[in-house]
């Protein structure tokens, strides 16, 4: 335990000193709602307003943008070289993306967390009245999964370039998908049923549903199917792993 | 010229070592485009949405305006947060009330709508062809496949090998020229040969006919090119360049309305919207659908021409100026004092 606490704190303060990620990781998510919801604010309400909206959906465009930098953590070019004495040391050289993983979620949870809070004081988002815990808990978990896929399309591709090219259209056509940009179930039934294909809509509809409703019916299946989606993807990361490729 | 076919022909043949990755673009492109045609196939929208009505007797109202779901219970409100439903109705004996998340304006229209729906006549149609949904669907996929396979590009510049490129005695203009062509033909050739066989074999409508397809696709990928060639010569980390450039595609994409027109009603940012070679690029499709002539097309076109052109010139002079032996001299010295 104590060996893998090392490598995760090394990972995570990596994750924390780099500028470049943590300013894109938090202030995308605002500039993109403040955008989206001036634009928008025509369009809704007084008592529902378009940074309603946009401050839950933006979130998890945060949040899959978590596979992009335990993509990047994982195999960038400056921690390609300490990975490998990990791989020469005698510990389990699989220590070495479970701490990415770890810290990743870690690291964008916080991130996420700083947005809406930012986005809560200066718009006034509504991420619920009393019970903030629920989207919170739906938050650390979907950043868990998306973390992992970052792991694993990196451990497939065995470069942190490709995967990362790879990644963001993926993500930007979950996001599409989960009505992220607008809400995507305007658009008819048939699109609705390939909605429910990306994890991103059940995410935020459980979110919705928990801030707007009091309805915490998807809290639990949500949270579950992460946690086995995660366990999965790490058993295939697993498979995929070659510590070989750092050397 | 024998630069730029020299370049193209090597980053064929590195491409080929990178199968599984052009492999899996392509697979992309085709969800993307598949995703484009279910939506503008389903996406003929009714002008007042789809409404609940919460009644106990079903009270038969059929207008092409709207579609309506009768329900007993109320359905919740994340339901209208979420779209399924843009209002709810109740009908209360005589009185109606309205319970919705949309502005004043779409409140009153439903208003007047349930009051007397024979009369009810929309003032202006604001549907989108089919060719504006699918090509604004494709927009932010086709720029941000241009930004990834740039990667040929950005690697040459990580490991140094475009300092010795500089060096050898051969035009760096028409390397980069050619690193640019090749970048375009790759997303061109798969995306316009999807949209080609779709044509071909199935019968669904598109809206555009192929030609006009492959006019608008031609300088979408000529826009992605050019962007990725900027974003990668200023930014030069290839991971934070693909990082922001893919936060400036997605924000811009969105603006410019690819997926769904906002109703603008700040004049100083549609104003500043008009000016994305995005937006330009689907009123050029909105303009094809009209039949309109020839000449504003060309009018619409000319500032997407200069915004390319010019951002080729300045990454061009950027590159240059960066690997210019010179001016790296003077920076190293400014190092060493």
């Amino acid at each position: 335990m104590r060996k893998i606490k090392r490598i995760f704190l090394i990972d995570l303060s990596n994750l924390f000193f780099t500028p470049e990620w943590l300013i894109y990781a938090t202030l995308f998510p605002v500039i993109l709602t403040l955008a989206l919801g001036f634009l928008t604010s025509g369009s809704y309400s007084t008592g529902f307003t378009s940074y309603d909206y946009y401050g839950v959906s933006t979130l998890f465009f945060g949040i899959t943008n978590a596979a992009t930098f335990s993509a990047n953590s994982f195999m960038e070019e400056k921690i390609e070289k300490a990975n490998m004495r990990v791989v020469y040391s005698p510990i389990n050289p699989r220590y070495i993306y479970v701490s990415k993983i770890i810290a990743t979620t870690l690291f964008c949870t916080m991130t996420c967390s700083i947005s809406a809070l930012i986005l809560h004081l200066l718009v006034g988002v509504n991420y619920g009245k009393t019970l903030v815990w629920g989207p919170f808990l739906i938050m650390f978990f979907a950043n868990l999964l998306f973390a992992t896929i970052g792991i694993l399309v990196c451990c497939i591709f065995k470069s942190e370039s490709i995967s990362n090219q790879i990644i963001s259209p993926i993500i930007s056509l979950l996001c599409l998908l989960g009505g992220v940009f607008f809400p995507i179930s305007g658009l008819g039934k048939r699109i609705d049923t390939i909605a429910n294909v990306s994890p991103v809509t059940w995410f935020f509809k459980a979110c919705v549903e928990m801030i707007y409703d009091q309805n915490f019916r998807l809290l639990t299946p949500v949270i579950l199917s992460c946690i086995v989606a995660t366990i999965l993807l790490m058993i295939c990361c697993s498979k995929f792993f070659k510590p070989e490729v750092y050397l | 010229m024998k630069t730029v076919y020299s370049v193209i022909k090597n980053d064929f043949n590195r491409a080929i070592a990178y199968k599984s990755r052009f492999s899996l673009s392509f697979f992309l492109s085709i969800c993307a485009i598949i995703v484009a045609i279910i939506v503008s196939q389903s996406g003929i929208q009714e002008s007042l949405g789809t409404i609940a009505v919460v009644s106990s007797n079903n009270v038969g109202i059929e207008s092409p305006y709207i579609t309506t779901v009768y329900l007993e219970k109320i359905p919740p409100k994340s339901d209208l947060v979420l779209g399924k439903y843009s209002a709810i109705v109740f009908f209360d004996g005589e009185k109606i009330e309205i319970d919705t998340i949309k502005n004043k304006e779409y409140q009153e229209n439903l208003l007047a709508f349930f009051e007397d729906p024979s009369a009810y006549s929309l003032k202006e149609s604001t549907k989108r062809g089919m060719g504006s949904t699918i090509i604004g669907f494709l927009l932010m996929f086709v720029l941000l496949q241009g930004l990834s396979t740039m990667f040929l590009f950005s690697e040459d510049q990580k490991d140094r090998k475009i300092e010795r490129i500089f060096s050898a005695p051969s035009s760096f203009s028409g390397y980069l020229f050619g690193q640019v062509v090749f970048n375009f033909l790759i997303n061109f050739i798969p995306l316009f040969g999807i949209i080609f066989l779709l044509k071909c074999i199935t019968h669904i409508p598109f809206g555009l006919t192929l030609s006009e397809y492959g006019f608008i696709v031609f300088f979408l990928c000529v826009l992605s090119s050019a962007f990725a060639l900027f974003i990668s010569s200023f930014i030069k980390n290839p991971d934070s360049a693909n990082m922001i450039g893919s936060g400036i595609i997605i924000v811009t994409s969105v603006l410019a309305g690819g997926f769904y027109e906002f109703e603008q009603n700040n004049e100083a940012l549609s104003a500043m919207i008009r000016f994305f070679p995005q937006k330009q690029i689907l009123t050029v499709v909105s303009l094809l659908e009209n039949h309109s002539g020839t000449y504003p097309i060309l009018r619409t076109l000319f500032p997407v021409i200069i915004i390319i052109i010019s951002l080729f010139v300045v990454s061009t002079i950027k590159i240059k100026r960066d690997y210019s032996p010179k001016i790296s001299k003077s920076k190293e010295r400014r190092k060493n004092v």
